[in-house]
């Protein structure tokens, strides 16, 4: 990537979409468009249109009726502790999850790509298998380790001296507890993206490095991490947007509780929107504010994108 | 929102190398000669990859464990004193696994085939075709990535009741069929493909229908193969929306039907039977994990190397 | 070439799910056919209706959908019941899905509403009366019943489920909360049976005494909200205002008012002094700690009462509930469920669907229902001349008589003849959240800081929002 033009790596030649001058033309391009526009259309633009009503409405338990609000909804969140309450747990959320998790990521994947010549499939698979592994089964192996009868976390912290937490039932801990499932669930993705990232690095940069007599530490301060910055970038975003969509884990580890403790935006939305009487209104006017949040952030890291990343 | 030519720039320059980058990482490449030096590198990421891994062996030893042992011992025990198959029965006569399973693999399968075909389409559009508005559509194909799922769950909802499709393969599947990322992923690679074969298939005459067959979806099979596995398994890790969609205990897919086997119990947990229960679920994708893991591995590689 | 398999059968899938579409866009009028002439093909859609897994079912059975939130041993025993109807008769073939807990089944049902997959008879809880008989969706009890029926059961449940006409929902498993208790744990420590009106005080005293006897735990419970209803009523308290929402449409929570926050300050107090540990918003939980010997109490539903006394390796016995030091016992509020039949639009199976409802209160069912889970009979033959087996069952199983004496005994009149409305229950709309509500409670004492009085009224703060946003639809 990036990195070879640096270093005067001839690049390939690829022929652009703007400038390919003997592509195809006509209408037909329209037909291979046709499907992926038909499902996006109804599933993805329609409804940003139809949340937007809702959340100017009042909806009735039962779904059938409707009164128009206003930005009723808007306000009240605006005005309830509750609301502000889910937003802050999304961005606890978001500090406890992206940046630790990113951090173990890069760390696992220098550790990875030490060219080792035997096992590394072995460290490899063990460490990547968190990649296949759904929320929903995360939430539940994690429950068995949370579990105060039964579990293997607080009775391991024992071997130590530590006395456990009550894991699900403290409203810290209930917190930390959905952090560390989730980005345990996240680290195989996130450790293979950072050594793809490791290994696009070329190798002829560290080689003069060690000519020059730069120890370990400062080749991966001043060749790795800057060269590595795209990939940091990708993982920020990515994982910035997947934690603050976490629900699976909530719903089977803690169902958003102690209190309200890990209620996040999302959670807080089905909630509203389909447990017990519903309030589809409500729920409509935080998923819009949770779409904006969501936005303001890939916005300003796409702007960081041009400004901060080592990138060309 | 980033404009097509920045995103086209971004990524082109990145593309011939990044298969091979990505290769790497799935198939690491192997020094010559073993080196003493290596034993602390090992036996750091074997502790490391143990304690990733941790949570799968405890649910894997905890299935075989009898639940008299997970509950009346004072310490928990890594390893049964007893193996039982017993869990394994219990979960399975206890909640219709084998249907949740059947009715994944359907949503999965069907998710995967839209996804992969309607953007192998709308990829090569993109990436062959001159035509009006093609910036324009490419940018509403990219800002649906930005579209955050809560926002849009609750109308889908209303309109997938509207059209009668809850509880059916429609209900789960048909929101899903098309991925921009698909579209975006597939574009950069078909954008990579030497031009004189394109050259040489128009002095052949070839219809684009033809070209996109014959030259373009084989030539780029790594590509599609390792956006296949992605696609499977963000289709098979579904939950929210199976969740809300399905009542009918004949079309609940395996994620939600382990959370209905950890609902379904009364008396103190049977801990074994639910770990067989996640065993079960978790088969399907521990097996493409391990027969698939380079094109998974490379697939995922290649979505960061992109960025 | 393999990629061209690959391509064919992604293909042929492709084509599946677009017929899959088509077929389904049909598919919402089929399933409604489906549901009134079973006869119906079976679609590929995914089987709206699991009548499509026989194919070929008989053109005359009527088929009905039977929604329950029975987990485990007690599911177990209504698949029982559910067999037994459907081998009993040709005519009507019923299919029961466990729907999860019983919040799960209520938001399911309330979504299904919606997407038009509600089943013809629900099982729903206690807390949702209000609700389902404000969805206007259902065919009232009373409708179908003779004059007199509903005399049959018993007084507490009928009222329970009955709007001013009469009855709208069938009571089917009805409990009250006990107490379970170690009885070897009782002995070692010197310990007397509980007397049935026996108070805070008295209770912390046994606390006492079985602590100072080695016990971890004196009890062990969920956050959940019932036991908080149930001892606020036990102690004479109200929880909402127009008498419980009895005599008029709730508009205000009051549990933070008098005896509610004595009772919150005891339950919170049980944990916060370690008398109990914090487990959580769980039914199971608490029954791991219990039978593993670490708790020597645990509040439970006397639905429990087959698997407690079947599951532990120690002597269960049974209590009631303890009531407020500064008041009289009142007694409890009838828990539980009731079948709600959900008018589906045909006389022939909503008639069918009561006749599977009516079977699931008769008196063998009750029987086999009451001895094999501990939820007591709802007919009021069954406990004023029991047939013999039921005595010699009581008689060898003392702990299934707790919960129907907790309820014989419960005051449901005052002195000065007026209805004492505590033990009668709240009934509001959105209880079920408001119920969430109250769990939210008990952490912001245990870990938020607040005192039982500020929990509450906070907790009822928020309440009355919920109340206002129901009531606002039902003016």
């Amino acid at each position: 990537m990036a990195a070879r033009a640096d270093v005067g790596t001839p690049t390939v030649e690829v022929p652009r979409p703007g400038v390919l001058k003997r592509a195809f033309k006509g209408s037909s391009a329209y037909l291979y468009l046709a499907p992926t526009f038909i499902i996006l259309a109804i599933f993805v633009y329609f409804p940003i249109v139809s949340s937007l009503r809702l959340s100017l409405n009042r909806v009735a338990p039962f779904g059938s009726q409707e009164i128009f609000v206003g930005a009723e909804n808007y306000s009240r969140l605006l005005g309830s502790d509750e609301f502000w309450n889910t937003v802050k747990v999304s961005l606890w959320f978001m500090v406890g999850t992206v940046p630790v998790g990113i951090v173990v990521a890069v760390a696992i994947a220098l550790l990875l790509s030490y060219p080792v010549r035997r096992m590394s499939w072995l460290h490899r698979m063990l460490i990547f298998v968190p990649v296949v592994i759904s929320s929903a089964i995360a939430g539940v192996l994690f429950r068995l380790l949370y579990n105060p009868v039964v579990g293997f976390i607080n009775h391991w912290l024992g071997f130590i001296g530590i006395d456990g937490p009550n894991w699900l039932t403290d409203r810290t801990f209930a917190l930390v507890a959905v952090i560390i499932t989730v980005t345990w669930r996240q680290l195989g993705f996130n450790v293979i993206i950072a050594l793809a990232g490791l290994q696009s690095i070329d190798d002829t940069l560290y080689e003069a490095a060690k000519v020059d007599g730069a120890t370990a530490w400062q080749r991966i301060r001043h060749i790795t991490l800057p060269m590595l910055s795209p990939t940091l970038f990708f993982l920020a975003v990515i994982n910035v947007i997947i934690s603050l969509q976490a629900f699976g884990e909530i719903n089977i580890l803690t169902d958003g509780g102690p209190g309200q403790a890990t209620t996040n935006l999302v959670y807080s939305v089905f909630v509203d929107a389909f447990v017990g009487t519903s309030f589809r209104g409500l729920a409509s006017a935080q998923a819009f504010m949770l779409a904006i949040i969501i936005m303001i952030f890939s916005f300003l890291q796409f702007r960081g994108l041009g400004k901060k990343v080592h990138y060309q | 929102m980033t404009s097509v030519d920045e995103v086209a720039t971004g990524a082109d320059q990145a593309s011939p190398p990044f298969e091979r980058e990505a290769d790497e990482v799935a198939r690491p490449q192997r020094s010559a000669r073993f080196r003493w030096g290596e034993i602390p590198v090992h036996v750091i990421l074997i502790g490391i990859g143990l304690l990733v891994a941790a949570p799968i062996f405890i649910a894997f030893f905890m299935s075989f464990t009898p639940l008299k042992e997970i509950v009346s011992r004072p310490d928990p025990k890594l390893l049964p004193d007893t193996w039982v198959f017993e869990n394994y029965r219990t979960a399975w006569n206890a909640t219709p696994f084998g249907r949740y399973m059947l009715n994944s693999f359907v949503q999965t399968g069907l998710i995967t085939a839209g996804q992969v075909l309607f953007s192998i389409l709308a990829a090569y559009a993109f990436a062959m075709f001159d035509f009006r508005f093609k910036n324009a559509l490419f940018a509403i194909v990219i800002g649906s990535l930005f579209v955050p799922f809560e926002l849009i769950f609750i109308p889908n909802f209303i309109t997938i009741s509207d059209l009668g499709w809850a509880n059916t393969y429609a209900g789960l599947a048909v929101p899903f069929l098309a991925s921009a990322f698909g579209v975006f992923m597939l574009r950069q690679f078909f954008l990579t493909l030497p031009r004189d074969l394109f050259d040489a298939a128009k002095v052949d005459g070839a219809s684009n229908w033809y070209y996109l067959w014959k030259v373009v979806v084989p030539l780029s099979k790594g590509g599609i193969s390792a956006f296949t596995i992605f696609a499977f398994l963000g289709a098979w890790n579904q939950y929210l929306w199976p969740l809300i969609i399905t009542n009918d205990e004949s079309m609940r897919t395996a994620q939600i039907g382990i959370r209905f086997f950890l609902v379904n119990q009364e008396r103190a947990t049977d801990w074994g039977a639910i770990m067989a229960g996640a065993m079960i679920v978790m088969v399907p994708t521990l097996i493409v994990f391990l027969v698939a893991q380079k094109q998974l591995v490379k697939g995922i590689a290649m979505s960061g190397l992109k960025g | 070439m393999k990629m061209r398999k690959i391509l064919a059968l992604l293909l042929a899938l492709a084509m599946v799910a677009t017929a899959c579409g088509s077929d389904s866009e049909t598919g919402g009028t089929e399933a409604t056919e489906a549901t009134t002439a079973t006869t119906a093909a079976p679609s590929d859609d995914g089987g709206t209706d699991s009548g499509t897994d026989d194919g070929e079912a008989m053109a005359d059975v009527i088929e009905i959908d039977f929604w329950h939130a029975m987990a485990d041993d007690l599911g177990a025993v209504v698949d029982t019941l559910v067999d037994r109807y459907n081998s009993s008769q040709d005519a009507v073939k019923v299919n029961s899905t466990f729907q999860g807990s019983y919040d799960d089944t209520y938001n399911a049902l309330l979504a299904a509403f919606e997407t038009g997959t509600e089943p013809n008879i629900v099982q729903n809880f206690d807390l949702a009366a209000q609700t389902m008989f404000d969805t206007g969706r259902l065919v009232p009890a009373h409708t179908l019943m003779a004059p007199g029926d509903a005399d049959a059961y018993l007084a507490a449940p009928r009222d329970y489920y009955s709007d001013e006409t009469g009855m709208v929902a069938l009571a089917f498993n009805s409990s009250t909360p006990i107490v379970y208790y170690n009885a070897d744990m009782f002995e070692a420590a010197g310990l007397d049976a509980p007397a049935p009106d026996w108070t805070f005080s008295d209770f912390l005293s046994t606390c006492d005494a079985l602590e100072a006897n080695g016990v971890e735990f004196c009890v062990t419970f969920g956050t959940v909200g019932w036991f908080f209803e149930q001892i606020l009523a036990n102690s004479g308290g109200l929880y909402f205002n127009n008498d419980n929402g009895r005599t008029a449409r709730a508009t205000e929570a009051v549990f933070n008012q008098g005896q509610g926050v004595e009772v919150f300050e005891f339950l919170t107090g049980l944990i916060a002094d370690g008398h109990a540990p914090n487990l959580g918003n769980t039914w199971s939980d608490t029954d791991s700690v219990f039978f593993a010997g670490q708790a020597a109490m645990n509040f439970d539903s006397t639905s429990g009462a087959r698997g407690m006394q079947d599951g532990a390796d120690f002597e269960v016995k049974t209590a009631f509930i303890p009531h407020s030091d500064s008041s009289e016992r009142n007694g409890v509020v009838i828990g539980g469920a009731a079948l709600w039949l959900i008018d589906s639009g045909d006389d022939a199976e909503n008639a069918a669907a009561w006749d599977f409802m009516k079977f699931m209160t008769e008196a063998d069912q009750q029987v086999t229902w009451h001895t094999g889970t501990g939820y007591f009979p709802v007919l009021a033959s069954l406990q004023d001349s029991p047939p013999a087996e039921l005595n010699t069952f009581w008689q060898e199983n003392p702990n299934f008589v707790t919960a129907i004496e907790q309820l014989a005994t419960t005051k449901t009149v005052n002195d000065d003849l007026t209805i004492n409305y505590p033990v009668l229950g709240g009934r509001a709309g959105p209880f079920p959240e408001i119920r969430r509500i109250i769990v939210e409670a008990y952490d912001a004492v245990l870990n938020g800081g607040l005192s039982a009085q500020e929990a509450l009224d906070e907790a009822a703060a928020k309440a009355n929002q919920a109340l206002a946003d129901y009531n606002a639809f039902f003016e």
